[in-house]
């Protein structure tokens, strides 16, 4: 069963375990989560990093429980996606060569790619700097789970925060 | 070891041993200095040898010590010490004129970081720097592109630089090679990012007028201060630039960097008028060149403006008043990342093609050293690209099939290359085929790239032969030089690439490049040869031993203008030799970001005489002079 099942089942009346529960699984949401239809996602070129910013239970992006992580991407299978892109610095180009899809990361302009991927799996993600320069901390991975995979990942990466240039010692 | 740790290595490489005190020196990329594969890809080449129907047996020398020519480049420290991916790394202008009225060709090299300087040619292949006696150095400010021009049908060529964000400058030639600015009087001291400049007489009233292509915004507002010497910074002059924009090269998505190119129309008396609005010529593309061209035939130059990040605009010319935008009608789809042009008669068909090279597409994803001949495969997003998908990736040739239309062949002609800046055309075989030369590769950070030397096989197809012809290796073998010195123990240069993996003081050195060139007989011979300038580097100057190898037929033919503009700019001149007809059109283009003022060299294969000589004048007058013509001369031809 779902672990958001679990929540919905157990919610009912018992709130001290729900509490419990919650707290193991390093959640904090008081709903149920839904993986919004399309999935909104942004991904940010930051310093030669990727930061991603997935929606929390609100299902939006730019909000108080939006969940935060780098470098590489997590996505539900079958699920129509969309994925927001730009950047705070430099250009950046962003792929997904298993699909052929690539979009571009410009500051103060958001690129979209839209997609849906329809086999779990590990993928390649590319990112570059268009500099001459090969940049490690761009290249990542896209892990495609199943939607409870998804779901279970995404929990444990609730109050996550996006870090701060400061923390970034940029 | 981790993998960045790994990646490192593998893209740095120390040379052992420290050559400088304390320093440490690496090379970026790591084969920089002894590129692998530079010995296989030559033996491919020569291994050619037999393909070739036109004459190969003669070779180019780099003869810059013994030129006397000690000019430099220098450029900005934000393709060094501060790099970032902008447009400095555009590099410089070289121009060619005899400013000083002796029959010899005089070169004018534009500087970053220093003063231009103006060498004069005092014979044989020497030549001496009179800059400070003629006035042009430009000191302070980042200098881009040069071009010659009679402005004042004086019968001298007077001089125009553009800069970036310091103002243009026009200068005028007393006739000795001495120039005064007169940038104010004339109005065309616009400051902006400025590039290629263009003198062509669009109408005809025999004055030439003048276009500025204007880039776009790619700087910031504040300025950096370097040194001159980026090895020994303490020795060095101090130098500001304008920072440039960490996401330059994404300007042309960005309206508000936009900056229009220029059209200004010669007034006489040494003034000009920004008729850019008036005339209809309004181009926002992202341009660093254009050409000018009568693509309809109509005696009206028009104009094909190339766009470095886009496609590529052409502007038909309405009778001297107006222009009118026809891009796509004649040109459907052209070269993305367009950088240099030319007009020219590959095939001698009678029909003059135009040749577009691209470097932008090939900067979109890493090419092998033994892929140059393909076009890019483009990674670039559309988003990014912004063309509507009508682009070609890579080198456009343009065959004009002669009934108003154009037919994309680069591919079909082996005029494809790789990271080309501009090129220049000059028969340099004389065997009546225009050959090619292409000022190409980059610099730091990436790796060598060679410059391209296509020979023009007889009309039917163009064969590299830069290794065979000498142009490539170059000098003693040099790939690369001392690029910067970082003191990795400064805070400041915490943030250095390189430093974040290495302690203490290095030397990085990095790849030699070139940017320009002209095609010239610089030294009298009646062969011609080629100078370069290059980027962050002395010129190369290649001085051809054709004229020792075989027996040369030319002919130089000098316009001089009466209705039309003094130097004929515009003419189209055909020679008749040997049964032969040879068109080119006089248009001063030379190199990327030049205009150059120099007489049309004819090559005339085996005819020792040429039988006449058509010249369709500007004004719209068609003139023939009728021969015989005994080759190997230059003839002067003054409009009747």
């Amino acid at each position: 069963m779902p672990k958001h099942g679990v929540f919905a089942v157990i919610g009912g009346g018992a709130s001290i375990c729900l509490a419990l529960l919650v707290a193991l699984a390093g959640c904090g949401q008081s709903s149920a989560y839904e993986i919004p239809i399309p999935l909104p996602i942004e991904v940010v070129g930051d310093d030669y990093y990727w930061f991603v910013r997935y929606p929390g239970a609100d299902g939006k992006l730019h909000t108080a429980d939006d969940v935060h992580d780098t470098t590489n991407l997590h996505l539900p299978v079958a699920t129509e996606t969309h994925i927001q892109i730009t950047s705070r610095d430099y250009l950046y180009t962003f792929g997904l060569p298993d699909l052929e899809l690539n979009q571009v990361a410009v500051p103060d302009l958001m690129f979209g790619l839209k997609f849906s991927m329809d086999r779990v799996g590990t993928y390649q993600l590319e990112g570059d700097q268009l500099c001459g320069f090969s940049h490690e901390s761009l290249m990542g991975r896209v892990f495609v789970q199943s939607r409870d995979e998804f779901t279970a990942w995404l929990r444990t990466q609730q109050f996550v925060p996006e870090p701060t240039l400061h923390e970034r010692g940029i | 070891m981790n993998s960045l740790a790994l990646l490192c290595c593998t893209l740095f490489a120390l040379i052992a041993p420290l050559d400088a005190g304390d320093r440490k020196s690496i090379s970026h990329p790591a084969e920089a200095i002894d590129p692998p594969w530079m010995e296989q890809r030559m033996k491919l080449q020569l291994k050619t040898v037999n393909r070739f129907a036109a004459f190969i047996d003669f070779s180019f020398t780099d003869r810059q010590p013994q030129s006397g020519i000690t000019f430099a480049h220098i450029s900005t420290d934000d393709t060094g010490l501060r790099y970032k991916p902008s447009h400095y790394d555009h590099g410089n202008s070289v121009a060619v004129a005899d400013v000083d009225g002796d029959e010899l060709l005089d070169l004018y090299f534009v500087n970053q970081a220093g003063d231009n300087e103006l060498w004069r040619n005092m014979g044989r292949g020497s030549f001496a720097n009179t800059t400070a006696a003629a006035g042009v150095s430009v000191p302070g400010a980042i200098g881009v592109a040069a071009s010659f021009a009679d402005i004042d049908n004086d019968g001298d060529p007077d001089l125009f630089v553009t800069t970036i964000r310091e103002g243009n400058h026009l200068f005028e030639n007393d006739g000795s090679g001495i120039f005064s600015e007169v940038t104010v009087a004339a109005g065309v001291g616009r400051s902006g990012h400025s590039s290629g400049a263009v003198f062509f007489d669009y109408d005809r009233d025999g004055l030439l007028d003048l276009f500025v292509c204007n880039v776009g915004i790619y700087t910031k507002e504040n300025k950096i201060t370097g040194s001159t010497d980026a090895i020994h910074p303490e020795k060095g002059q101090p130098y500001t630039y304008w920072e440039a924009y960490s996401d330059a090269f994404a300007g042309h998505l960005k309206p508000e960097r936009t900056e229009r190119s220029m059209l200004y129309h010669n007034l006489g008396g040494g003034k000009f008028a920004d008729v850019t609005e008036a005339a209809g010529l309004v181009d926002t593309s992202w341009s660093g060149a254009a050409t000018p061209i009568d693509a309809n035939g109509d005696g009206w130059i028009d104009l094909y403006i190339l766009n470095m990040q886009g496609h590529d605009e052409y502007f038909e010319n309405d009778g001297g008043k107006r222009f009118v935008r026809k891009s796509r009608d004649l040109f459907p789809k052209t070269p993305w990342g367009a950088m240099g042009a030319k007009v020219f008669d590959y095939d001698n068909d009678g029909h003059l093609d135009l040749y577009v090279c691209d470097m932008h597409s090939d900067m979109s994803e890493d090419v092998g050293p033994f892929d140059e001949k393909l076009k890019s495969s483009m990674k670039f997003p559309p988003d990014f690209l912004g063309d509507g998908g009508m682009s070609i990736f890579g080198n456009a040739f343009f065959r004009n099939n002669g009934n108003g239309t154009y037919e994309e062949i680069s591919d079909e002609i082996g005029a494809e290359n790789y990271w080309p800046w501009g090129l220049s055309v000059g028969d340099v075989n004389a065997d009546g085929f225009e050959d090619i030369f292409l000022a190409s590769s980059m610099n730091y950070p990436f790796r060598y790239g060679v410059n391209s030397l296509l020979v023009n096989n007889l009309g039917e197809e163009f064969l590299d032969a830069e290794y065979i012809l000498g142009i490539e290796p170059r000098r003693d073998g040099a790939t690369a030089k001392r690029w910067f010195y970082v003191d990795c123990d400064q805070p400041e240069n915490a943030e250095n690439t390189h430093c974040k993996e290495m302690t203490g003081e290095l030397e990085v050195w990095a790849t030699l490049g070139s940017r320009s060139s002209a095609i010239l007989d610089l030294d009298g011979d009646g062969d011609l040869d080629i100078v370069t300038n290059e980027f962050y580097s002395e010129p190369m100057i290649l001085v051809s031993d054709l004229s020792d190898r075989k027996q040369v037929h030319f002919l130089e033919v000098k316009l001089t203008g009466k209705v039309s503009n003094r130097s004929g700019i515009g003419a189209v001149v055909e020679v008749i030799a040997g049964s032969h007809a040879y068109k080119k059109v006089n248009d001063g283009q030379s190199g990327y970001l030049s205009q150059s003022d120099m007489p049309l060299y004819f090559g005339l294969g085996e005819a020792e005489e040429v039988e006449r000589i058509v010249v369709r004048w500007p004004s719209g007058t068609t003139q023939t002079v009728s021969g015989p013509i005994a080759a190997n001369r230059r003839i002067e031809i003054t409009e009747q």
